[in-house]
């Protein structure tokens, strides 16, 4: 798929165009607003506002990547939501366990018993640890690892999507990393033995 | 993150993970990590960290997030306003010739002063430099000797063009002048002449000072003391010395107005400029920002 021959084409109004490339990147819009508002439905929400707007300002795409273009809408569309939601926060009308109302202040995730660590992998607590994780720390060092470590993209892809030097994209990582090594300790002591160290240190 | 460690070193680490480490710093890297089992842990740590994260499920979006035919016609296309770069080009121009314009106001300022501080009489230059002079002449103190002829107080001061002569000295203004010249002094000594005698190594231009001084012409005034002003005259003294300052403070005033009154309202227009121009530039910014 030539995405630049078709971007140029939806500039020209060709709205199938458009939607071939919103096909293209919807998945990858919709996780990254997943991992930063935390909520599916708002991620789909602002996915959908994202991709509006991209059409609505198609006429400011200047060629170049149209993913990294694309994304920039995206992650800029995740900013004005937190925002939003910091102005003015909202309370869920029903619980988010119908088992256990006190979900914030002891996760499921941490009262499980101890699982097989190749299950737990595949499991919807590691899944939870980590969005858990996530959203405890800051916006810009949550969107980097989001970026680099669950979407695989590297640093360059990561400074066209957002606009952040590389420098600060290397150093927010680092503490990203840091503090979620410290948030998912008990997951990482359930990694299978060849990714943990033996007793020497060794890997 | 383990405090042992500095946040260059968990960047080295978290860059060393990912491949983005020069060769240089790779080698030096990997000898501490095979010398350093704390680092090498945390390292170890950090790779598991990411492991963890890259397992995570790639969600599948709910819903297509196409856009209909319905949809399109009613979303207005943003057009990028073509007057957001001429009002941000023209606010960063009347930013900097505003400050030209303060910078050439203060530089000519300057100068202004310096003209102003050359243009002061030379006559109250002398007067400043006067007494220096007299000092640097005299090689040794001079000797005063009292009585003799009767003579007049010598007590006071010579004014310059700003400040007043208390006490009988002369003024450099000239009615000042003539008002000393016509009321002897205060404070001078009673009975008896001054005479003030140089030391014999004195140069001779100030045996003149060895004579007996003489203030020619008989003392005048009405009042019960000698040499002291009476009412009447004292009251039209000052009203003339009050005169004098009115006439110097006006004259002075004038001399501070600044040189270049159109230069303030060229730089209170270009600030208005600047401000009305940036701020329309930031809101057709913020408007049209995606």
């Amino acid at each position: 798929m030539d995405e630049i021959a078709l971007a140029l084409s939806a500039q020209q109004g060709d709205l199938n165009a458009f939607n071939r490339l919103v096909l293209e990147y919807q998945d990858l819009a919709f996780n990254v607003a997943y991992r930063m508002l935390g909520d599916s439905d708002a991620a789909a929400d602002a996915s959908q506002n994202a991709f509006i707007s991209a059409y609505r300002h198609l006429s400011t795409y200047r060629g170049g990547s149209f993913k990294s273009w694309v994304m920039r809408i995206v992650t800029n569309t995740c900013y004005d939501e937190l925002r939003r939601q910091k102005r003015r926060p909202t309370t869920p009308l029903e619980p988010l366990n119908d088992e256990n109302q006190d979900e914030n202040d002891s996760p499921e995730w941490m009262k499980d018993g101890q699982p097989s660590p190749e299950s737990m992998l595949e499991s919807n607590e590691l899944e939870n640890a980590i969005q858990s994780c996530l959203q405890k720390m800051k916006e810009d060092f949550r969107l980097v690892v989001i970026l680099v470590d669950i979407q695989g993209m590297d640093y360059q892809e990561v400074s066209d999507d957002t606009g952040m030097p590389l420098g600060t994209i290397k150093s927010r990582l680092a503490r990203a990393r840091g503090k979620l090594r410290d948030c998912l300790q008990y997951f990482r002591e359930l990694l299978p033995a060849n990714y943990r160290l033996d007793d020497e240190g060794n890997l | 993150m383990n405090n042992k460690y500095s946040p260059q070193d968990w960047q080295r680490l978290s860059e060393y993970l990912d491949g983005q480490l020069s060769p240089q710093e790779k080698a030096r890297l990997e000898t501490r990590l095979q010398t350093e089992p704390e680092l090498k842990m945390a390292y170890s740590e950090m790779r598991q960290t990411k492991i963890l994260l890259k397992s995570s499920k790639n969600l599948k979006s709910p819903r297509n997030f196409t856009i209909t035919e319905a949809q399109a016609l009613t979303l207005k296309p943003v057009r990028k306003n073509r007057f957001l770069p001429v009002l941000s080009f023209s606010s960063l121009i009347a930013t900097v010739l505003m400050i030209f314009a303060i910078f050439f106001e203060l530089t000519s300022g300057a100068n202004l002063t310096a003209q102003v501080a050359n243009e002061q009489p030379a006559a109250s230059l002398a007067m400043e430099s006067a007494p220096m002079d007299s000092r640097a002449a005299e090689g040794n103190p001079m000797i005063i000797q009292w009585g003799g002829n009767q003579a007049y107080g010598m007590g006071g001061g010579g004014g310059d063009s700003t400040s007043l002569a208390v006490g009988g000295g002369a003024e450099q203004n000239d009615l000042l002048t003539k008002s000393m010249n016509e009321t002897p002094g205060v404070g001078g000594a009673d009975p008896g002449a001054i005479s003030i005698t140089p030391t014999p190594e004195s140069p001779p231009e100030t045996a003149i000072l060895t004579a007996p001084v003489e203030i020619p012409g008989p003392i005048t005034g009405a009042g019960p003391i000698l040499g002291i002003r009476s009412g009447e005259e004292a009251d039209s003294y000052n009203q003339a010395v009050m005169n004098d300052l009115v006439t110097q403070s006006a004259a002075r005033q004038s001399t501070e107005k600044p040189a270049l009154p159109f230069l303030r309202w060229i730089q209170v227009g270009l600030a208005i400029l600047a401000i009305i121009t940036g701020g329309t530039a930031i809101y057709l910014w913020r408007k049209s920002r995606i």
